[in-house]
């Protein structure tokens, strides 16, 4: 017998019932004795599971329909663990489940063995398939599957509005008399046709599809195998067709379900029909349900004649070299160009606005009437932090997560991901990493997650390592907020430089060192799509939530202790030892000790803390332009902040946290005091 | 190099199990299952994977086992075609059954020339099957027969006919995207030194130059318009299906 995976356990173990006439709520009779629908609704809110291809808009209509916002992208697989929602429909309330993207349900990949385990051992109401209509065939492939397991399946025709500009147009009526089940046209982006999902999904039960739910038409010979294997089945709600199909692929799941005598019956049949195809039937099954996706496909859906769209024009131009490669810098640099000069703008309209209007009178306030310094200190301390969070952090991080929010859902990345896949074999990747590697310029925490759907260890070794030094947003914002604007925007560039220097050459030391091998490139490249204003805004004001409600509390109780700290004269206990790296290796004034220190909770608290420190927001005046860019460049490489520890912590282990730690700080270190002396000397 | 080599009989014969078990889909040959097939032991297999690797006709790597390379895909598809006409002949014409006419066909297949087989394939209508129902792959002669590696391709439309590769994952990580042997797909661009962009079923995929060394092609027949763009012999997906 083969071994039994520990979530079949409850489902194998429980008594076999007789199906009943309604479709039973799942695969998994865990749940004992299912209440009759019209009881249950109050009891326990109906489940229902979204499920679909990568990047066919599973996590967009997540959030439409629940309201949580998960982060949508143009990339294929985003969602790399179940996300739970509710939301309501009439009053009544539903759990709504988005499985990751997956092509199919066998378990070939981490995704597709967590979605098949998932609906295995959780009871559903309905199934919604996000389907891109874009991509029909390939996409209903999966739906014949879950029809195959009997699953309670509503079709979502997801990106309609797409189809115009491909000049395709799909019958849904026809869809729905092909395939047996309800079919919804839907624009997830944009919150079209998701109530009507939610209620085909919801009064499923009450509303069956009015077709018999299609079936793959296989060929003679597996035909006969499953007809053969039909009497032999145990009763599960899998209908038995779909199970002798499974069977036959070798599904261990299907096959642990059965008595030894139809295994060895099984073998039998397969192996007759390998002998007569010449080919694994896997293959052959396979086979099956792709041609019956074509016959579908070709019935519903009408093809004009198609002139390339400017959208799709410009999706060509990103992966011609000749011209992708400027269009690379273009974007690269007009981002930079952006984030510097509207970041710039709003942080001298924020930092004025403070400077002038609310410092001076609420200063002079406390300082007439309050005579505890502690407390004229926590005070000033709060205003400063909050003053250096609005101002030097928000304007620079939010213009950069706009710009790329509109990057990632117009679906550039990828493309990006294919320009450079040549370039990534120096640093021992894939252009697959290129997509977090990028991620790595917002933030370095996402980043890291997003390396999970890379297929080796190895890659994801050196990406998450690279990713590290990578100047995330934070440290954007102190690049071009602090060196660009003090010391000179030939001290920004040449910190990107640096960086970008020391990134590539720690790739090619990481290739020869890190065990393991790569997997080439197999990438699916998406439509390029019209940006909506108001994803991006939702994308953006997730991403800038975090910051507000974690990193602003944590910067104005960090800097209350720092004046405390200052007003007892307990720095001195801190910059002290650290003198001589500070001042001794890379030349910095005394305080900065400190600041480095808070760099590594969150890495722009560094310059906040700087702001709060030297108590202006113009460095220039405590420090030369020399000892700024120094600064600046040991805060971009050095460790890690604490946030992106715990995720490389979490998703490699802490042996390579510290290790990854532990480099960065000699790096930095290096290059900090390299750069202070080669300065200090070309400047005598 | 491989080309000049004039193989011999066994080798040949091993060519032809290695082929076998991939166009079963299986990984890759292993040295149980060739020692099983040709009924030779363990330790001659692994001597003789190591020789047909050293000549270029395989890629062998200990405990995974061997899949065959280009060459030796144009050699063990030569010997299979033989063998499997040379059944068909032995059944159709001669009346020989099916097990006696295997065990002829596999002496025969290695002294019969290519001019001959391909003579004996137009007298017997160029049968599609053998006796016992798989493919007979195409000759040389035909336009379908310039099997290629995809990376070497030009833009285009071609018809995947094998997965090779020294990676087992390679192979299964195609296989669940739908790439299979018999689909067409469309060649859009490829990047010098870097991927190659394809398109199948509507979907744009960018594949890298390793990946796309494992997926042989052949040139699909031009479609009579108005047809479906899909083959209509033997390998096909959708033929035997969609008339069932």
């Amino acid at each position: 017998m083969p071994k039994i995976p520990s979530f079949l356990k409850n489902w194998l173990t429980a008594p076999r019932e007789t199906p009943t006439e309604k479709r039973p709520d799942a695969l998994c009779p865990a749940v004992p004795e299912a209440p009759s629908l019209s009881e249950r609704q109050d009891a326990i809110p109906r489940q229902i599971a979204l499920m679909g291809n990568p990047s066919a808009g599973k996590s967009a209509m997540f959030s439409q329909m629940t309201g949580v916002t998960v982060i949508v992208s143009n990339i294929p697989q985003t969602t790399v663990m179940v996300q739970k929602g509710t939301s309501q429909i009439d009053g009544h309330r539903l759990l709504i489940y988005d499985l990751p993207g997956v092509y199919s349900i066998t378990a070939v990949t981490e995704d597709e063995a967590a979605t098949k385990e998932f609906l295995l051992s959780t009871p559903l109401d309905a199934v919604i398939d996000i389907v891109d209509a874009t991509r029909l065939e390939r996409n209903l492939y999966l739906t014949l599957q879950m029809l195959e397991l009997g699953l309670p399946v509503v079709v979502c025709l997801n990106q309609v509005d797409l189809l115009r500009t491909l000049d395709l147009d799909i019958d849904v009526a026809d869809l729905e008399k092909e395939l047996g089940t309800r079919v919804v046209p839907t624009i997830a982006t944009q919150g079209e046709g998701v109530h009507e999902a939610l209620e085909a999904a919801y009064g499923y039960a009450e509303r069956p599809p009015k077709w018999a739910p299609r079936q793959v038409n296989y060929d003679d010979h597996i035909e006969r195998a499953i007809a053969a294997l039909i009497p032999l089945i145990p009763e599960t709600p899998v209908p038995k067709r779909g199970f002798a199909a499974r069977l036959l692929e070798g599904d261990e799941a299907f096959e642990a379900r059965v008595d030894e005598h139809t295994l060895a019956r099984v073998k039998e049949l397969r192996d007759e029909v390998e002998r007569a195809h010449g080919e694994n039937v896997a293959i052959t099954i396979a086979r099956g349900r792709y041609s019956t996706a074509d016959i579908i496909a070709s019935a519903v859906l009408v093809r004009k004649i198609h002139k390339l769209t400017l959208a799709e024009r410009f999706g060509d131009m990103a992966t011609r070299p000749r011209t992708g490669y400027p269009l690379l810098v273009v974007l690269i640099g007009g981002m930079l160009a952006l984030i510097f000069y509207v970041g710039g703008f709003l942080s001298d309209l924020i930092s004025s606005l403070f400077e002038g209007i609310l410092f001076p009178p609420v200063f002079g306030l406390i300082d007439a009437y309050v005579s505890n310094v502690f407390i004229t200190s926590a005070v000033h301390s709060t205003l400063l932090a909050l003053a250096a969070a609005l101002a030097i952090a928000v304007p620079y991080i939010l213009v950069f997560f706009i710009f790329l929010a509109i990057l990632e859902d117009v679906g550039y990345l990828p493309r990006v991901a294919v320009l450079l896949d040549r370039h990534a074999h120096v640093i021992g990747l894939r252009g697959r990493s290129i997509i977090p590697l990028l991620f790595g310029y917002g933030c370095s925490v996402p980043a890291i997650m997003a390396t999970r759907a890379l297929p080796t260890k190895k890659e994801r070794i050196i990406t998450i390592a690279l990713i590290t030094m990578i100047p995330c947003s934070a440290r954007t914002a102190i690049i071009l907020g602090v060196a660009a604007t003090y010391a000179g925007v030939q001290y920004a560039i040449a910190i990107y430089i640096i960086s970008l220097v020391l990134i590539i050459a720690s790739g090619r030391l990481l290739r020869s060192t890190v065990p393991g091998r790569t997997a080439g490139l197999v990438l699916e490249i998406p439509l390029i799509r019209r940006p909506a204003l108001v994803p991006i805004l939702k994308k953006t004001w997730l991403r800038m939530k975090e910051f507000f409600y974690v990193a602003v509390p944590l910067l104005v109780v960090g800097s209350i202790i720092f004046g405390w700290l200052d007003v007892t004269g307990l720095s001195q206990l801190i910059e002290a030892p650290m003198a001589p790296i500070t001042v001794g290796l890379l030349g910095l004034p005394a305080f900065t000790a400190i600041c480095l220190i808070y760099g590594v909770l969150r890495k722009e608290m560094a310059v906040e803390m700087l702001a709060i420190a030297s108590g202006t927001f113009i460095f220039s005046t405590v420090m030369t332009p020399v000892q700024i860019f120094v600064f600046c460049l040991v805060v971009t490489l050095y460790v890690p902040c604490v946030a992106t520890f715990a995720v490389i912590t979490r998703e490699l282990d802490t042996r390579w946290a510290v290790g990854i730690s532990i480099f960065t700080i000699i790096l930095a270190l290096l290059a900090g005091a390299i750069a202070f002396r080669v300065l200090t000397y070309a400047h005598w | 190099m491989p080309q000049e080599y004039k193989l011999s009989a066994s080798e040949e014969e091993y060519l032809e199990a290695i082929y076998t078990r991939q166009e079963a889909n299986a990984p890759a040959a292993t040295t149980r299952d060739l020692a099983e097939c040709l009924g030779v032991k363990d330790a001659s297999v692994t001597e003789m994977l190591k020789k047909l690797s050293e000549k270029g006709f395989i890629y062998y790597t200990r405990y995974h086992g061997a899949t065959l390379t280009e060459a030796g895909l144009k050699v063990a598809t030569k010997v299979k075609r033989k063998h499997r006409l040379l059944e068909r002949f032995l059944v159709d014409i001669c009346g020989v059954n099916k097990r006696e006419s295997h065990k002829q066909a596999c002496e025969m297949e290695h002294v019969i020339s290519d001019t001959a087989v391909d003579t004996l394939s137009t007298q017997l209508g160029h049968p599609a099957t053998c006796p016992g129902g798989s493919v007979i792959p195409e000759g040389e002669r035909g336009d379908e027969a310039n099997i290629s590696k995809l990376s070497e391709t030009d833009a285009g439309t071609y018809v995947i006919r094998f997965l090779t590769s020294p990676e087992p994952e390679t192979i299964s990580r195609l296989c669940s995207l739908g790439l299979i042997p018999g689909l067409s797909v469309k060649v859009l661009r490829k990047i010098a030194h870097g991927p190659i962009v394809i398109e199948m079923k509507d979907t744009q995929i960018a594949l890298g130059r390793d990946v796309a060394d494992s997926l042989l092609v052949s040139p699909e027949k031009k479609a009579v318009k108005g047809q479906q763009r899909r083959r209509q012999r033997g390998a096909s997906p959708a033929a035997k299906v969609g008339q069932a």
